[in-house]
């Protein structure tokens, strides 16, 4: 062995001492490209207290990526006057737009999407050859959005990170705001639904705790202010974790409560590239027994996964933001990952769902 | 005065004044500016509550459980928030007579404790300035 292999092995050793959690080694969560998992995602919605105009916007899975998700039919069947399946025109989301008569005394219907899904893992220790982004999508991936501006005081704190970091490559930047996300942020339990993704009240609040609507998206802010393209992608879970992650997966068939946000980053010579650190405050905050320190062999284990692969338990929706409603009046949505509906002008609170009402279901079809 | 609340319910599902728990701060800042309400009764001091960017119901629902005789706003898209250059929520400005804005405060505050009461006394209108109307004009 040569010396300075020598000490470099002295040095990992060393650092694991001071890590007791880390030295047990006894957690896996690896996600790797196997085999597809067929998931029909049922949606049961029916308008509480019929009034008025009513109609209704479901999400449907319509993120088509050949490598982790390919969506299958979408098929329904109720009392709605009209379905019509709708295109936001600028990220591609797709919805069913419903409406009912004025007079319909039980409006309902149950919506069931067909889609495959499989693990994720990207291959980040060489570049291979990727595709580069095309000037729009690029463009579309670093701009602002309402809730996520990428100057001000996002800029200012990517800035920041990045220099502390001494990061020069994009991989680099990268993995510094992932880390600095998941060191410097908080899960909140409390927190309605998975949060609002307010990602400038955050910082000049200096109040960073949320979900993974906040967390993720302050991650995609911080990445498109250092010059990276980055993306939302707003889903559900769908199955549980196949390495044992309670958190990290569908908890039964019922997912009504399991939408979750996952993050992008494009690097070149990688292309997209899964990040998810709202996961590893995830873990660290639910994972029994729970409040696990951030060296618990489980974090440890996730946040090594979760730059660069994700697991196929999760059905992708859309990565839009700023989404306006067809065939209404109401402002526009954060971002659509939960069923919306109006009543006589009224939207319905869609993180109510048992007054609303509406169920999201999750029924494996087929392994193959 | 009128008091501009802005709040964001971002820590919790509201629950019921009396059984108001940690993380619903929502719960305690509403309960705290009721007190305020009560204590100012018959002074000339108006509150204005603006919920930002949540749905009309889910706002009827929270003060269904925890009841105030205040007004509440809607700023359904975020167009007040912008214009007042609110960063942070809760966010609570206290304006003055003439509707200029004198104090503003970010984060939870006691509103019924005595020193507080003494800095918004220091803002009412001295004899002749009072006008009747202001909580209507203090609304944005």
């Amino acid at each position: 062995m040569h010396r300075r292999e020598f000490l470099q092995g002295t040095a990992t050793l060393a650092l694991m001492a001071m890590l007791p959690g880390v030295a047990r080694a006894d957690a896996v969560f690896a996600p790797k490209p196997g085999a597809w998992r067929t998931v029909d995602l049922v949606t049961k919605l029916e308008i509480d207290r019929p009034e008025g105009k009513m109609q209704a916007w479901i999400p449907l899975p319509s993120v088509n990526e050949s490598e982790w998700e390919r969506p299958g039919e979408t098929r329904w069947t109720g009392n709605a006057a009209k379905v019509e399946r709708v295109r936001d025109a600028k990220y591609g989301a797709e919805m069913l737009h419903v409406t009912w008569k004025d007079d319909e005394f039980m409006p309902a219907i149950e919506v069931t999407s067909r889609v495959m899904t499989r693990d994720r893992a990207i291959d980040l220790s060489k570049p291979g050859k990727v595709a580069a982004l095309s000037a729009a999508e690029r463009k579309l991936n670093l701009e602002g959005t309402d809730l996520i501006p990428v100057d001000g005081i996002v800029k200012q704190t990517s800035d920041k990170i990045v220099a502390e970091a001494k990061a020069a490559s994009d991989i680099d930047k990268a993995r510094a705001l992932y880390n600095w996300v998941i060191e410097n942020t908080q899960r909140v339990a409390a927190t309605r639904g998975c949060g609002v993704g307010d990602v400038a009240a955050m910082l000049k609040s200096g109040n960073l705790g949320g979900k993974c609507a906040d967390l993720n998206a302050l991650y995609v802010g911080l990445a498109r202010a250092a010059g990276l393209p980055a993306r939302d992608v707003y889903g559900i879970r769908v199955l549980p974790s196949q390495f044992g992650y309670k958190s990290l997966g569908a908890g039964s068939v019922n997912v009504t409560k399991a939408q979750h946000c996952r993050a992008e980053v494009f690097l070149d010579g990688f292309g997209w590239v899964p990040v998810d650190p709202a996961d590893v405050r995830k873990v660290m905050l639910e994972e029994p027994p729970a409040n696990l320190p951030i060296n618990d062999p489980k974090v440890v284990a996730a946040r090594q996964a979760l730059f660069g692969a994700w697991e196929g338990n999760w059905v992708a929706y859309n990565t839009a933001h700023d989404v306006a409603l067809p065939g209404t009046k109401q402002p526009k949505l954060g971002f659509l990952m939960y069923p919306q509906a109006e009543r006589a002008s009224l939207m319905l609170d869609c993180l109510d769902p048992d007054k609303f009402r509406y169920a999201i279901l999750a029924k494996e079809a087929t392994a193959t | 005065m009128a008091v501009g609340q802005a709040a964001r319910r971002a820590a919790g599902a509201a629950k019921p004044a009396r059984q108001c728990r940690a993380g619903a701060f929502l719960c305690h800042l509403v309960t705290s500016l009721q007190k305020l309400a009560t204590a100012t009764r018959g002074k000339p001091v108006a509150i204005v509550a603006v919920d930002v960017a949540e749905v009309d119901l889910r706002v009827r629902a929270f003060f269904d459980k925890v009841p105030a005789d205040f007004a509440v706003l809607l700023d359904r898209d975020r167009a007040v928030t912008k214009a007042w250059q609110v960063s942070a929520l809760p966010t609570t400005f206290v304006l003055d007579a003439e509707l200029a804005p004198r104090l503003f405060v970010e984060g939870d505050l006691d509103w019924s404790h005595a020193e507080t009461l003494t800095t918004l006394e220091s803002l009412y209108p001295t004899a002749g300035q009072h006008k009747p109307p202001r909580e209507q004009a203090g609304a944005q």
